[in-house]
């Protein structure tokens, strides 16, 4: 064995016994998003402001996205939940990252965006024309700002929010995102074939995980995993996680759940 | 109308007269289900959230509206003797002084509790202010601050043109100051209450638990107001020192508000449309409103799923419309440093943001001489036709 393949090797095994010895086993959660119904085309945006300029981009309504291919569910939030009869996490350093919602092509991206108390939200706006960003938060100082093309504006997040924050874009009402603000890292949003992945999890103990979509109007009873119903209370599912990757599947929301 | 019917009638009118009258006794604040149905449905729960336990806990701090209690906490911020003498039944004493000043000048619009949902609430556009949000659109303070008594005061003094709101020029001014003291206990009262049933829905508490949950809370907003006076936003001075007294109707300075006005960088003529003629195609909510319905991901057309908060006693809920800013009555204090920091701040409560203030021009913001322009081209828009019609004609950048 090489000098430069004993390295890394080296590494990977200091790294294990570092992780043992300081009982920092940690677990990862996986899953997968479905659609109950029949996947459908979203439908077009009635492009009514900057027709010139936001017209070009076909728009469509982002309120639930299913993918034709395998049915999964696009822009689920799933998180760990500490509010009542919720999980009690360990205090959680800041991350302090940087998160970019843009205000592209007349419609915010990403959809929804994941913060931790500490985190800041940087708002840009590389179109051309003028938006706004009316954040209408509970607990943090809630604001609404011009943000001309080409201008971007950093907002501290102090708080954890105690729901998912609606942020609109008043000038072109079908702009529409969502921010979760949480004092903790552990959330998740489903990407285009509906899946997640949770890391850095705390083992040996059942986690309260909230699954949110803003088409679910409030509500998910039910949700079928790995084809076997389970009933939510709150929205909650709960979760034994153990070391390494804890893998849910397939978790169907049923079509009456959510309204396009 | 049968004999029947006729008796059914006159005792709905006794209940009636009962229920309405000034001199009703009113035992208790009604407490506020609409935001119990918000909350259910934003945590998900199967019920309205519980507020029982968090209305006898305010009863307790803030007492009824016949007899109020002014909560330690808020001793600094609030007079016993005022709010004492603003609450209950409406009468007056030998010599003319009025006691019940709410009930007589502000509660048929503004509801016993502040709840914005008074008996003659449904018939007026907007809506009377909901005052338990703690929100406030016209104010002298920054868009999430409270605003001063003065403030207030001076809303109270002047009316707001535009909306329902009168002046209450004509009420003695130590009355309008019980008012003011009463309407900031009410938004206490009813912001502390509003943020208990957060609490409450996602915490167990004990009742030595919410108590000192409902002090601590009652603390932080009376901070709140308190601080008010400290958040007033600058002013620069008007361009006046170079250019009189109307300075605003310079036509240099009016040509270059107008140039920001439909540009990108203020971006005011998308929602006040062309000249502020106020007819761009806008669909939009007040808070108060957004708060039952799409902040919940609720469509306001859908009479379904509205009628949970429908039912509480939200209103229907009506389209805001940006103001048409030809016809010259801007709501709230129309001043020209009212006008600059609304540009500024924006108005709370309502889609209009604040601009993008920033020391010099970078392209990407506007500078306080920017905002100024902006100021005088909104008022050249009603105050000189004739001008307006001389920059109609040129083209719109």
């Amino acid at each position: 064995m090489s000098f430069r393949i004993l390295s890394p090797a080296f590494a990977f095994t200091a790294c294990l016994c570092f992780s043992a010895a300081h009982g920092q086993e940690t677990g990862t959660v996986k899953a997968k998003f479905v659609y109950g119904g029949s996947a459908f085309d979203p439908t077009a945006i009635d492009v009514n402001k900057d027709v010139e300029f936001c017209g070009k981009h076909k728009l469509v309504n982002e309120k639930l996205l299913v993918n034709k291919e395998n049915n999964g569910i696009q822009n689920v939030a799933f998180f760990v939940y500490t509010g009542r009869g919720g999980s009690k996490l360990p205090a959680q350093t800041a991350r302090n990252l940087k998160v970019t919602l843009a205000n592209e092509n007349c419609r915010f991206a990403p959809r929804v965006v994941m913060l931790q108390v500490g985190d800041t939200l940087e708002i840009t706006n590389p179109d051309t024309v003028g938006h706004n960003a009316n954040l209408n938060f509970f607990t943090n100082t809630a604001q609404n700002i011009t943000i001309p093309p080409g201008a971007a504006k950093e907002i501290k997040i102090e708080k954890a929010e105690p729901g998912v924050i609606p942020v609109d874009c008043n000038i072109h009402p079908w702009m529409r995102a969502w921010v979760v603000a949480l004092d903790h890292p552990f959330a998740g949003i489903s990407n285009e074939d509906g899946e997640i992945e949770i890391k850095g999890l705390p083992v040996g103990e059942k986690l309260a995980f909230r699954i949110s979509h803003e088409a679910a109007d409030g509500g998910i009873k039910e949700v079928k995993i790995g084809g076997k119903s389970e009933t939510l209370k709150k929205n909650i599912l709960e979760v034994m996680v153990k070391a390494g990757v804890n893998d849910l599947g397939t978790i169907t929301i049923p079509a009456e759940s959510l309204k396009p | 109308m049968s004999i029947r019917n006729l008796s059914v009638a006159i005792r709905i009118g006794l209940i009636g007269v009962a229920c309405c009258g000034c001199d009703a006794k009113v035992t208790r604040f009604p407490n506020n289900q609409l935001y119990a149905v918000v909350v259910s449905k934003r945590e998900a729960l199967d019920e309205p959230a519980a507020i029982e336990s968090v209305s006898a806990t305010v009863d307790l701090w803030f007492g009824t509206p016949d007899q109020p209690i002014v909560p330690k906490a808020a001793k600094s911020l609030l007079s016993a003797n005022e709010i004492i003498r603003a609450a209950g039944p409406v009468s007056s004493d030998r010599k003319g002084k009025h006691v019940g000043l709410y009930r007589e000048h502000c509660a048929t619009c503004h509801g016993i509790e502040g709840g914005g949902a008074g008996p003659a609430a449904a018939m007026l556009n907007p809506y009377p202010r909901d005052f338990r949000h703690g929100v406030f659109k016209f104010k002298s303070t920054g868009r999430a601050d409270k605003p001063t008594v003065e403030d207030l005061l001076s809303l109270l003094h002047a009316g707001s043109p535009g909306t329902a709101m009168p002046s209450f020029a004509t009420v003695a001014e130590e009355d309008r100051k019980a008012l003011a003291q009463y309407v900031i206990y009410l938004s206490l009262r009813g912001e502390t209450e509003r943020r208990l049933i957060d609490q409450c829905a996602t915490n167990e508490f004990s009742l030595e638990e919410l108590h000192s949950e409902a002090d601590a809370i009652v603390t932080t907003i009376v901070d709140s107001w308190l601080s008010a006076k400290d958040r007033v936003v600058d002013v620069p001075p008007a361009p006046s020192a170079q250019l009189g007294v109307d300075w605003w109707s310079n036509n240099e300075l009016v040509l270059r508000g107008r140039e920001l006005f439909h540009g990108p960088l203020a971006n005011c003529a998308s929602c006040h449309g062309q000249d502020g003629d106020g007819n761009a195609t806008t669909l939009d909510f007040d808070d108060w409103t957004k708060e039952y319905t799409t902040k919940l991901g609720i469509n306001p057309d859908d009479r379904a799923a509205m009628k949970p908060a429908r039912s509480a006693g939200g209103l229907k809920p009506r389209q805001i419309r940006p103001r048409k800013l030809q016809w010259g009555v801007f709501h709230g204090d129309a001043s020209d440093e009212s006008l600059y920091r609304r540009f500024v701040v924006g108005i709370a409560g309502s889609p209009m943001p604040g601009l993008l203030l920033k020391d010099k021009p970078d392209g990407v913001g506007v500078s306080s001489d920017d905002v100024w322009a902006i100021v005088a081209y909104v008022k050249s828009l009603s105050h000189d036709a004739g001008k307006r019609s001389e920059i109609r004609s040129d083209s719109i950048p």
